[in-house]
């Protein structure tokens, strides 16, 4: 009796350690019918949208002082309610994927899913041209006409019938999907910045500018760190500063690392050569690499495909 | 115990052969959960469409004499296919009410079904614009300018989540209708008519 208490217990701890190390790895890495879906047309399309509306803030950003307080605010507003309601429809989606009714009813009628998809990105187009195109057009003077932004939209509405097939293959993963799993994958990536971690592009700023108020990054103290720092220690790049050349000012921290062409830049003296190897210094087993979102995902073979037969077509 | 056997099996035969009491109850429960939902605000909507469809359709033919042959098709094909596209609107719904799993599904996600419903009305909205509407108004130098209907139309997409409320709430007590009922009772009185069977 006592061998078997003690068996159970084992086989408990054992059981125990195996889940906690199969959700461990779940949330490490990217489930491929869930790559799958970050990497469809429909996502990148979604996420070109974010891009184009961050950069036509960065671009407003930096072209600040010859607006008035008044004005930048009202883009600044409309941006922000913007962001807000695309990152809303992605915060909805991720709610989708956990609710496993839903679930099952979307691949049971995956036509009112569909249709039901197609108007809110609709809204969400309406809601775009006229809190935030239209405030920037009128600001700016129609510096801006926004004729990408239409053309990713009516793109984006053309490809939601592909969604369903996704939800349809992420049915049986998404029993492992939990929110911070989701949050990480599907929302982040693709979630709208705030006005505020919006950095101006790179190029002329004046810097006597009052308008600076609105861009969060700029203050009398343009460091978020003491004012006689360490001249020793290294300090990310100042916001509405000109970057070094080469570098995307509108790469946003929402982007994974890996998406960008820019590789990381790696420390260097001032002759350019590498920096000495610190021999103190403990080593540090090397971390695994991030899993990539945007890799083509591995191709199975197709054992369904049947021979073709190279006949003569008279 | 033998009184009790013969009692069971007269109620039995009884209940065997005695079908119509269950039908006819289960036909007025139909009825009244019908009757609510053909009272939404969206049906008597729908109807009004069918009606000025109808009527635009009569007031082209009064005035046909004023126009070549090739003109009378062009909007009798753009009428034919525009109604076509309400009668399959028509039909999904009574596919809907027919069938069990869907009727579940609207009342757990009524949001998703409005948007739905409410994207397919678009579309019909747009498909009217530009079939019927603009050949009606090119042909007849916009004399007849079909802006009525399409009024009527927009309206419609706003009516959508009172009736897909009034659809939840008839699932309570109907879990689905039958074809035929379904046939006689929504689509032959809200189905609209073709070229053909428009006349005074």
């Amino acid at each position: 009796m006592k061998k078997l208490s003690i068996l159970i217990v084992y086989v408990f701890i054992i059981l125990n350690q195996t889940i906690a190390y199969a959700q461990t790895t779940a949330n490490k890495q990217l489930d491929p019918a869930l790559r799958k879906f970050v990497q469809s047309e429909i996502m990148v399309k979604f996420k070109d949208l974010k891009r184009e509306a961050e950069n036509s803030v960065s671009s407003f950003k930096s072209e600040m002082n010859n607006f008035k307080p008044d004005q930048i605010q009202k883009v600044k507003s409309g941006y922000d309610k913007t962001a807000d309601r695309f990152n809303q429809e992605l915060e909805n989606m991720k709610m989708d994927f956990l609710n496993k009714k839903k679930l099952k009813y979307i691949v049971e009628f995956p036509k009112d899913y569909a249709r039901s998809l197609e108007l809110n990105f609709r809204e969400l187009a309406q809601y775009y041209a006229e809190n935030f195109q239209q405030p920037l057009q009128d600001v700016r003077e129609s510096k801006e006409d926004g004729g990408i932004v239409v053309a990713l939209f009516l793109e984006l509405f053309k490809l939601v019938p592909e969604v369903i097939n996704h939800f349809n293959e992420m049915k049986e993963m998404a029993a492992r999907y939990d929110d911070a799993y989701l949050e990480k994958w599907l929302v982040t990536p693709f979630k709208f910045l705030t006005w505020s971690e919006i950095q101006a592009e790179a190029g002329y700023m004046n810097m006597n500018n009052t308008n600076n108020f609105y861009n969060n990054g700029l203050n009398t103290n343009p460091y978020q760190y003491p004012v006689t720092p360490d001249p020793n220690a290294a300090y990310p790049p100042v916001a509405n500063q000109p970057l070094p050349s080469g570098i995307d000012s509108t790469k946003t921290n929402s982007q994974n690392w890996w998406e960008s062409n820019v590789t990381i830049p790696v420390p260097s003296n001032v002759d350019g050569t590498a920096p000495m190897k610190n021999q103190n210094a403990k080593t540090v087993p090397s971390k695994p690499k991030a899993p990539d979102p945007f890799a083509p995902a591995q191709v199975q073979k197709d054992t369904t495909k049947t021979k073709q037969v190279n006949g003569k077509v008279n | 115990m033998k009184k009790g056997i013969i009692s069971i099996s007269f109620i039995f035969i009884f209940l065997c052969f005695n079908p119509f009491q269950g039908l006819t109850q289960k036909r007025e429960k139909m009825d009244a959960a019908l009757r609510s939902f053909i009272e939404t605000p969206f049906m008597l909507k729908f109807k009004d469409l069918r009606l000025e469809s109808e009527n635009l359709v009569l007031t082209f033919k009064e005035n046909k004499q004023n126009y070549s042959a090739a003109q009378i098709n062009r909007v009798k094909t753009a009428y034919q296919k525009t109604v076509d596209k309400f009668n399959v609107q028509l039909l999904d719904i009574k596919a809907d009410f027919m069938n069990e799993r869907k009727l579940q599904y609207i009342q757990d996600f009524p949001e998703d079904y409005t948007s739905s419903l409410t994207s397919d009305i678009n579309d019909l909205t747009s498909f009217y614009q530009s079939n019927l509407q603009l050949t009606v108004q090119d042909v007849t130098d916009a004399t007849i300018d079909g802006n009525s209907l399409l009024t009527l139309v927009a309206e419609l997409a706003k009516l959508v989540p009172g009736m897909v409320t009034s659809i939840s709430e008839l699932r309570s007590s109907v879990k689905k209708f039958e074809d035929t009922y379904l046939e006689e009772k929504l689509i032959l009185p809200y189905k609209f008519k073709t070229w053909e069977e428009i006349n005074y």
